[in-house]
């Protein structure tokens, strides 16, 4: 199989997963049982006769039979319109375009602290000479996994706002402010990272190929730079694709907790006020970006490991 | 272990109830400190759910007037909060929602999901395509949305929050049964069990679920732990248990106003969050060893 | 500078190259500390190869290992490593970085794993040098290289440069391993198993080679193995048993007159060695009619992408089995042997041909028949770790069979899985315990019992020896002899071992590429071979006589 062919089925696949999770979203959305329509204009404040409640629903088109509705949302959706926020009454695209870009920065830095992290750990545990240090470094990703990430932020605002006073509380500068909640994010999702790295480093060291360059006389050091760190990279190279998930919760949790504008908040506040629209939208664009992380870690995976390279090069 | 274990009557009885303890016996010596310190905590926080009087004298739900936003101390080891409630009591009788709430989330996961996975793995062809392309979709939404649109389908609350995290689970349970049924399947041992004329039923019942089993119970225990974490996010959001539930991540959530001023109000209850989880996880890590 | 430094102590060439003085080496620390080698000592004189024969625990492996330095998990207790005159046994991890390499080759024991999958041949050879600092360029180290790739006799060298290892065979990356220990050509090499993970043929000519290199570059070969044809092609010989050398002295003096029990029985079990030609099965009936396996025509071609006619497992084999008889099959790996028994066990289906057993033609069984045909032909496997289920107690395992097929009183089943567990030599004891707790021997006998409780007439053995010790291999062949003659089975053994099927198998096929090249009594087969093949096969065999 060519290398463009494989791209293509690999392209499909990943089309046919996305459709099917418009699908999925749509269904699990659009079976609720109270609708945005009610929940904002039944108020008091609005007082609205059911006609002028009819009329409002037939603009959202929340009237039609369910299969035109489901063919209506596909056929808008493809063309990228995710139609109307209920509760703030703008385009649902125009949301997304002021908060993605908050969270990008968000999640993409607290993804690199992370990784910074437990790659830090990582060699901290392979080059430690004690054993104890060892142990503990070892021990430290499984508390990671264990910490509520909500808690995390508050307990790191109670920590270095009001004890330390290292971040002001009010107005710090749009970075300083990015310091803790990266800092809340990159604790978990460094937890699997640095867990499989760590465990894929005693591993390879294990194998016979390392024993043979040590026996060509490489020190430990060479061993693990030249031998022993490749080889550990490519399973935690599928982990990060599959963490994508974790980190938009995280980012989620992050943003109420700190306050800061983005994609979680705009989740927040839509499942609050069932806007359903929105979530839906926020489902498909992270199934989007789940889906294509992954793509580019698959295709990334034959540069790294030429076991995989069979197709391309010529025997 | 255990599944391979049960003694059965009829057969010279003397000598086999006499030693099929012994490799039961065996594995419990195996048991490091820290897993016998998580069975412990595990214990103590069911017993706080089931019997919380027995730990705490004071009332939930209902505060004592002046005694409000006390440090803890030895009347309140956690301290107490604005309406002047036990921190520490509320925790106690807050396990109960916790708790049930990822025995739910776990069980739905568990159920639904390694069912999925056996079917998959044993029948194959298409039914194994089929079912592991929904897992591939289910697994493509980040968890916590997947939890959040079938909570606006369900509507919010302890119970709904929980079925929610445990359809998130489903897809992971599914492909870990997957892949342990087929690993068995293509060992030695279960064609060794077909070539001594088992019947497929048989050779599964005997051989394939008792060993695909154990990585699937130590996932759950892992998952009871992900389950709290993951339900005490929905409630410290609002999607979860409505006030004065004293569920532990809505505690956090309380306490989050006073911040500045009483900082037990949030670090006690995440405290027991974590130590919580970081029992089953240690349980879950101690049965994967021993498989 | 370590590697100067030593290297400036020009040592006597009356010393011996490798001494080893008192050496004790243990694992664990504490109360857990278990000793594997207790004081040993030897010497490896200049230009010579020294064996050290011994079998899996016998501490023969951590004696090399600690000799270069890289013991796993253990430590040297005492003792001195005499490298050159220099006792090297106290040094630092350091100073052994620059002797490991340069004074000191090694040849690991399986290529598969021994080269770093993500790098090329050339920069994995080229490395060697760059390590020692070798005041080499790019272009230097590469022409290096290609010279090393050419004299370990691989073809076309630029080629593989910049191959990686799983596009080698391996054969070919054992010669890659070669070039790497003989690289900087030390003083001394040493083999951990060099073959053990190779084909027959394959093997003659790998030590072929280390011989060849070992002449040329003048240095002494420490060669570590369970084989004694293998150690049979050494100077001299050291016998390990138990973390303790039994026996040391000259090859043909070890090997013509043993003064030590140990090493008499490992003589006496090796089956290169062993004289005894089993005599046949005195039930085996005289007329020739009695075939009870007849195959005629089999092939298997399983679909392969790119090729319409697919991959011929198996091609047109046809061979029958005398009742009571042992009929081998032999090959390397990849000549079909694995897919013929699966279809003669009802595992696999065959495109074509006829498999008729005890009467019954058996290729379009399913269902309810092929389950009941399952009683005829009962299978052991090659690994004893993989084939019984470990969560099962051993009575268990034994009894499923039983309860298979037949309705019987749970009295009478046990009754019968004891008295298979006796038959087999195994202590009442075992029954309860679970497979991981025995040893590879007596799993094997249990899988034996298994094998046999249903009484069947045929029993097909997947290599069922190759994966145990010498001694241990002996008592299971005898174990299997004893139960041919007691209940008149039919054996077919599969093996690539030509010197365990001299000694068991009546008749023999050898397969090569999914076809039969050459068929008959043992005999015939292995002493007038007709195939070139064969030949190759035959002379293979090491140490195919004992020497003088």
């Amino acid at each position: 199989m060519s290398l463009s062919k494989y791209l293509l089925s690999r392209l499909g696949q990943a089309l046919i997963v996305l459709w099917a999770a418009f699908t999925l979203s749509f269904l699990l959305l659009q079976m609720m049982p109270g609708d945005a329509v009610l929940i904002k204009y039944m108020g008091g404040d609005f007082a609205l006769t059911p006609e002028q409640l009819a009329n409002i629903r037939q603009i959202y088109g929340s009237d039609n039979p369910p299969l035109q509705r489901y063919l209506s949302a596909l056929t808008s959706t493809l063309t990228g319109d995710f139609g109307y926020s209920i509760d703030a009454g703008v385009r649902v695209t125009a949301l997304l375009a002021d908060n993605i870009l908050p969270t990008f920065r968000l999640a993409g830095l607290g993804f690199l602290a992370a990784v910074v992290l437990s790659f830090t750990l990582a060699f901290l545990s392979y080059f430690s000479p004690f054993s104890w240090l060892r142990r503990v470094i070892t021990m430290l990703p499984s508390l990671f996994v264990a910490i509520p990430v909500f808690w995390l932020g508050i307990m790191l605002i109670q920590m270095f706002s009001f004890r330390l006073r290292l971040v002001p509380v009010i107005n710090p500068g749009p970075w300083v402010g990015l310091i803790l909640p990266i800092a809340t994010l990159a604790v978990p999702i460094s937890a699997p990272i640095a867990q499989i790295l760590m465990r894929n480093i005693d591993d390879v060291m294990t194998r016979p190929f390392v024993a043979v360059a040590r026996a060509k006389g490489a020190s430990l050091n060479w061993v693990f730079w030249k031998h022993v760190l490749a080889n550990a990279l490519l399973p935690v190279l599928t982990i990060c694709g599959m963490l994508f998930g974790e980190l938009l919760a995280g980012a989620v949790v992050a943003e109420t907790v700190f306050g800061l504008n983005g994609i979680g908040r705009l989740t927040e506040a839509a499942v609050a006020t069932l806007d359903v629209a929105v979530l839906q939208a926020v489902v498909l664009l992270s199934a989007a970006t789940f889906v294509t992380i992954n793509l580019v870690v698959d295709l990334l995976y034959p540069l790294l490991d030429p076991r995989l390279r069979k197709n391309a090069k010529a025997v | 272990m255990g599944v391979a274990e049960e003694p059965r009557t009829g057969v010279s009885a003397g000598s086999r109830t006499a030693e099929w303890w012994r490799p039961v016996l065996e594995q419990i010596k195996g048991i490091g400190p820290a897993t016998w310190l998580s069975y412990a905590v595990l214990i103590l926080a069911v017993l706080w759910a089931l019997f919380p009087g027995l730990f705490t004298a004071y009332d939930a739900i209902t505060g004592t007037p002046g005694q409000q936003l006390r440090a803890p101390s030895l009347a309140h080891f956690f301290g107490t909060d604005a309406l002047g409630r036990d921190v520490f009591s509320r925790v106690v009788h807050g396990s109960v929602h916790s708790l049930s709430g990822a025995f739910v989330a776990t069980a739905v996961g568990l159920v639904v999901g390694t069912a999925l996975g056996l079917l998959s793995g044993s029948v194959g062809g298409v039914v194994d395509e089929i079912v592991m392309r929904i897992v591939d979709v289910l697994l493509s939404i980040p968890g916590l949305l997947f939890a959040l649109s079938i909570i606006i389908l369900l509507g919010f609350g302890t119970l709904n929050a929980s079925i929610a995290v445990g359809a998130a689970a489903i897809a992971a349970f599914a492909r870990l049964m997957r892949s342990e049924v087929i690993r068995v399947r293509s060992s030695d041992y279960v064609e060794a069990a077909i070539g001594s004329g088992g019947k497929l039923s048989s050779v599964l019942w005997r051989h394939v679920l008792p060993n695909s089993l154990t990585s699937v119970v130590a996932f759950s225990a892992l998952q009871f732990g992900s389950a709290i974490l993951q339900l005490s996010t929905l409630s410290f959001l609002g999607y979860g248990a409505p006030p004065p539930t004293p569920e532990w991540g809505l505690l956090v959530a309380e306490g989050r106003n006073y911040v500045a001023t009483a900082w037990w109000l949030t670090a006690a209850p995440g405290l027991v969050v974590v130590i919580v989880v970081l029992a089953a996880n240690q349980v879950s890590k101690s049965i994967r060893g021993r498989a | 500078m370590t590697a100067q430094t030593y290297m400036n102590t020009d040592a006597d060439p009356a010393l011996p190259i490798l001494d080893i003085r008192d050496l004790s080496v243990s694992y664990g620390s504490g109360r857990t500390a278990k000793r594997a080698v207790h004081g040993i000592s030897f010497t490896v004189n200049r230009g010579e190869t020294l064996a050290i024969v011994g079998e899996s625990g016998s501490g023969k492996t951590t004696t090399a290992q600690s000799i270069i330095g890289l013991l796993s998990g253990g430590k040297v207790d005492g003792g001195q490593i005499m490298l050159n005159g220099t006792d090297i046994a106290k040094w630092s991890d350091r100073q052994l970085d620059g002797l490991r390499g340069s004074r000191i080759g090694l040849i690991p024991q399986d290529p598969g794993t021994s080269l770093n999958p993500i790098r090329t041949i050339g920069s994995q050879l080229g490395e060697t040098f760059r390590i020692h600092r070798y005041p080499l360029d790019k272009t230097g180290r590469k022409a290096k290289v290609l010279e090393l790739l050419a004299k370990v006799g691989l073809s076309s060298p630029e080629l593989r440069y910049d191959q990686y290892p799983h596009q080698l065979s391996g054969g070919m990356r054992q010669r890659v391993l070669i070039a790497m220990a003989i690289a900087l050509e030390p003083d001394l090499i040493i083999a951990d198993e060099p073959t053990s993970a190779l084909d027959v043929t394959v093997q003659k000519r790998i030590l072929d080679l280390i011989d060849v290199l070992k002449r040329e570059t003048s240095a002494s070969v420490l060669l570590i193995t369970h084989d004694l044809g293998v150690a049979a092609r050494a100077d001299s010989i050291v016998v390990m048993q138990g973390g303790r050398v039994v026996e040391a002295g000259a090859a043909a003096q070890i090997l013509g007159s043993p003064q030590n029990a140990y090493t008499s029985q490992l003589l006496a079990d090796a089956p290169s060695f062993s004289d005894t030609r089993r005599e046949h099965p005195a039930n085996v009936p005289s007329e020739p009619a009695d075939d009870i396996v007849v195959i005629e025509g089999l092939c298997k071609h399983f679909p392969l992408s790119g090729k319409p006619e697919g991959l011929r497992a198996v091609d047109d084999l046809s061979f029958r089995v005398a009742r009571g008889s042992t009929h081998a099959i032999v090959g390397e790996s990849g000549s079909g042997k694995t897919t013929t028994i699966r279809m003669v066990t009802g595992f696999e289906k065959p495109t074509s041909g006829r498999i008729s057993i005890s009467g019954r033609d058996i290729s379009d069984l399913a269902g309810e028949e092929l389950r009941q045909f399952r009683r005829t032909v009962q299978l052991v496997y090659q690994n004893p770790f993989s084939s019984l289920d470990p969560r099962q107690t051993i009575f268990r395992i034994v009894e499923e069979p039983l309860r298979n097929f037949e309705p019987l009183a749970a009295q009478e089943r046990d009754r019968r899985v004891r008295e298979m567990i006796a038959r087999v030599g195994l202590p009442t004891d075992v029954l309860h315990r679970h497979p991981a707790t025995l040893s590879g021997g007596q799993r094997q006998r249990v899988a034996i019992a298994r094998a046999l409780i249903l009484q069947p007439e045929v029993v097909v053995l997947d290599e069922a020896v190759s994966a145990l010790d010498v001694t241990v291999q002996a008592r299971i062949l005898a174990l299997l002899a004893e139960l041919q003659r007691e209940f008149g089975l039919t054996y077919i053994f599969v093996s690539h071992d030509l010197a365990v099927v001299r000694q068991i198998a009546d008749t023999v096929s050898v397969m090569q590429n999914g076809r039969e090249i050459e068929s008959g009594p043992v005999e015939t087969v292995f002493g007038n071979p007709r195939h070139d093949y064969t030949k190759e096969l035959v002379a293979s065999i090491p140490a195919f006589r004992k020497p003088g």
